[in-house]
């Protein structure tokens, strides 16, 4: 199972540093979502200071299924990902090459918009919680990663992949949304604990990949 | 020794069309199959069962002895398929691809696999050119030497010479009698006549669904199959048994 | 279809609505705080009840049709859903209508509204990718993904609400009931949490045999339409 991930995380990595689609495609929406934050609420305010962690992750939670669409739209070119899905290879191990791919991609996406995000809400992370700061990110990727990888697939076996990915994607993906924007504004100094939402946003990740890795080879059919 | 395919009462239904109406079949290890038979005969949607792209269908289908919607994975291993769509990553290069599906199968010693095979069908020089770049010879070139990586006993291929120009027809037809010779089971699809004939062992011909003619290529000759052939297409004999071969024109 | 079952079960059904009614205008007293309109509460809690249940269902449906690929486990998967929905609608209408004369706002993210409504989306997800996948049985085995998976999240969706609220508290829509329920308001509450289990069953019941008659008349039509090519 290992070796099928391997094969197909490099698989997956080489193909975006060659196209770079789905980074750049992520990074331009969340960047256009924060400038459209910035405008409809009123630009630079203590408030948006306070809510700057919820801003991210929306901008984030959005993006982010741009970048998981990609990932089964290179399957479904020129037929690929049939011989993929069709080789007698584990396919918790397709799995796990997709999600480690996806998750890199949503946390590229991620380091690219910090700087953008640090300005545009005048934030700073105190020195002694930027192990949060990262732990937050990296846990919130996962959280997303892990069923949006799952629904990637199951999404593009529909008529309208578009609208179905999103769809399923974010009510599912709740308890994670609400974990991350709590443990990224502790990490900001805005909250003074989120030792329960750490540990929320840990479970969330172990359960859904688990449960994705599971069910993923019923996804594959056809 | 087992058959390398065989099928019994092979009947697809889509709706309103029989795809295949009770086909039965078998295809000994070391043959060349052709399937020839108008579009919409059902030439395709046998090969897709036989690869396990489609599998809801009446009837049996077994490889190597297991039935295909059971079988160990060892013998799904023995399998590769030329399809329709080449099945290969647009914007990865040729050799990317090779290597991919090498390690993917778990071939030992991926690199050098994946440069064999690229040199097997001719496209060496093209190793660092992707997917997209290639004309459509080169790309079902590449497709055949995706199906070839993890050394199958079997393969079977979905009109193989369509689009293809007379070169790399030519390559394609020393490379599956290469492969036949070499213990390899090959069974293909294809109205392409000229082509296909002079490469099979065996041919067999699909009339709406049904088996109309399975004679080994060495009972008729390429001038007497086309015969034998068009005489089918514009017949339209569907009867299931094997036609008795035409009147041979007096010499 | 009517079945002897299905006969009994909604006489049944007649009776307990009936008795239901009766109870909950004429036995359960008046709350003295919020008025009549504290009655929407006899509606609100067993549909809300009922649709968690329904979605319990949906779970073991999926999985049971994973398991065996039987589409009557798929049919009565989209029973579930169908008639889940419904009830998780009506349970989020019937809250906003209890809250506005009694607190003064349509809304609130108060917990339990707010995992209803998660709820409500997970299902309606469930019925579009229905919706829009043409083969049967790709439809029956991705909804059955999605019905799995959602289940799964639902315990992790009410915790994270639960904290999230304690964090930021909102009116509670249904603050106190469970403390010191007066003896009739209880009974009233069990007798219709009751009814709405029944009514559940008995719409479960119709939908999947509407369900197993639609598959039986396209089995009928490609046998036709085999038979005739």
């Amino acid at each position: 199972m290992l070796r099928v991930a391997a094969a197909v995380l490099w698989k997956d990595l080489k193909i975006e540093m060659r196209t770079r689609d789905a980074v750049s495609a992520a990074f331009v929406f969340a960047v256009l979502v924060l400038v459209v934050f910035n405008f409809a609420l009123g630009g630079d305010t203590p408030e948006m200071r306070r809510l700057a962690a919820g801003f991210f992750w929306v901008a984030f939670a959005f993006s982010g299924t741009l970048a998981l669409n990609r990932s089964s739209a290179i399957e479904k070119e020129s037929g690929a990902g049939r011989a993929l899905a069709l080789a007698p290879v584990d396919a918790g191990g397709i799995y796990l090459g997709k999600f480690f791919a996806n998750t890199i991609f949503l946390m590229a996406t991620q380091l690219a918009v910090l700087p953008l995000f640090v300005i545009f809400f005048d934030v700073s992370v105190p020195a002694e919680r930027i192990g949060w700061f990262a732990a937050s990110f990296a846990l919130g990727a996962i959280g997303f990663a892990a069923p949006g990888t799952l629904f990637s697939v199951v999404a593009a076996n529909t008529r309208m992949r578009e609208l179905m990915l999103p769809l399923l994607f974010i009510p599912i993906s709740v308890p994670a949304l609400i974990a991350a924007v709590e443990t990224t504004s502790f990490a900001l100094g805005g909250i003074d604990s989120a030792g329960f939402w750490f540990k929320l946003l840990l479970v969330y990740d172990v359960v859904f990949v688990t449960a994705s890795l599971l069910v993923f080879e019923y996804a594959l059919e056809e | 020794m087992s058959a390398a395919l065989a099928c019994a009462g092979l009947t697809k239904r889509y709706g309103r069309v029989a795809a295949l109406r009770a086909v039965d079949l078998s295809v000994t290890p070391g043959e060349c199959v052709a399937i020839f038979g108008r579009n919409g005969a059902g030439k395709s949607t046998f090969l897709q069962i036989a690869g396990s792209l489609i599998r809801s269908y009446d009837g049996t289908v077994s490889i190597f002895g297991e039935d295909i919607k059971r079988a160990s994975l060892e013998t799904r291993r023995a399998v590769g398929f030329v399809l329709h769509d080449i099945c290969l990553y647009s914007d990865l290069t040729v050799l990317d691809n090779l290597r991919f599906f090498a390690r993917l199968y778990g071939v030992a010693n991926p690199e050098a696999r994946a440069i064999e095979l690229l040199e097997r069908v001719e496209l060496g020089t093209r190793a660092a050119s992707t997917i997209r770049e290639l004309s459509r010879g080169m790309k079902q070139r590449a497709a055949i030497a995706r199906a070839l990586v993890h050394d199958p006993r079997l393969l079977l291929l979905d009109e193989p010479f369509t689009g293809l120009d007379e070169i790399s027809s030519q390559s394609l037809a020393t490379m599956l009698r290469e492969f036949a010779n070499h213990g390899g089971t090959v069974l293909m699809s294809t109205h392409d006549v000229e082509r296909a004939y002079p490469v099979a062992t065996r041919a067999v011909i699909l009339e709406r669904g049904a088996l109309t003619y399975d004679r080994p290529t060495t009972e008729a000759d390429l001038a007497e199959f086309r015969h034998a052939y068009w005489t089918v297409l514009f017949t339209g004999n569907t009867r299931g048994a094997p036609t008795p071969e035409p009147e041979r024109p007096r010499a | 279809m009517q079945t002897r079952r299905n006969a009994v079960l909604e006489s049944a059904l007649f009776m307990w609505m009936a008795v239901a009614l009766v109870m909950v205008f004429f036995y359960a007293p008046i709350e003295k705080e919020q008025g009549i309109v504290q009655k929407i509460f006899y509606f609100h809690v067993p549909l809300a009840w009922n649709a968690f249940l329904g979605f319990l269902i949906v779970f073991v449906a999926s999985f049971r049709y994973l398991a065996t690929r039987d589409p009557k486990w798929d049919a009565r998967a989209v029973a579930a859903a169908e008639v889940g929905v419904l009830f998780t609608t009506l349970v989020l209408i019937t809250g906003p209508i209890w809250a506005k004369p009694t607190w003064g706002i349509w809304w609130t993210w108060d917990a339990r509204l707010t995992l209803t409504f998660v709820l409500w989306l997970i299902y309606l997800g469930y019925l579009m990718l229905r919706r829009y996948v043409e083969s049967p049985e790709r439809r029956a085995v991705l909804s059955a993904i999605v019905g799995i998976i959602g289940f799964i999240d639902v315990p992790l969706v009410y915790f994270a609400i639960r904290w999230w609220r304690t964090q930021h508290p909102q009116p509670v829509l249904m603050g106190g009931q469970d403390s010191g329920l007066d003896p009739k308001m209880r009974a009233t509450l069990m007798v219709c949490s009751a009814t709405f289990l029944l009514l559940y069953t008995v719409m479960f019941r119709r939908r999947v045999a509407v369900e197993r008659m639609k598959m039986l008349v396209d089995d009928l039509r490609e046998q036709a339409e085999g038979a005739r090519s």
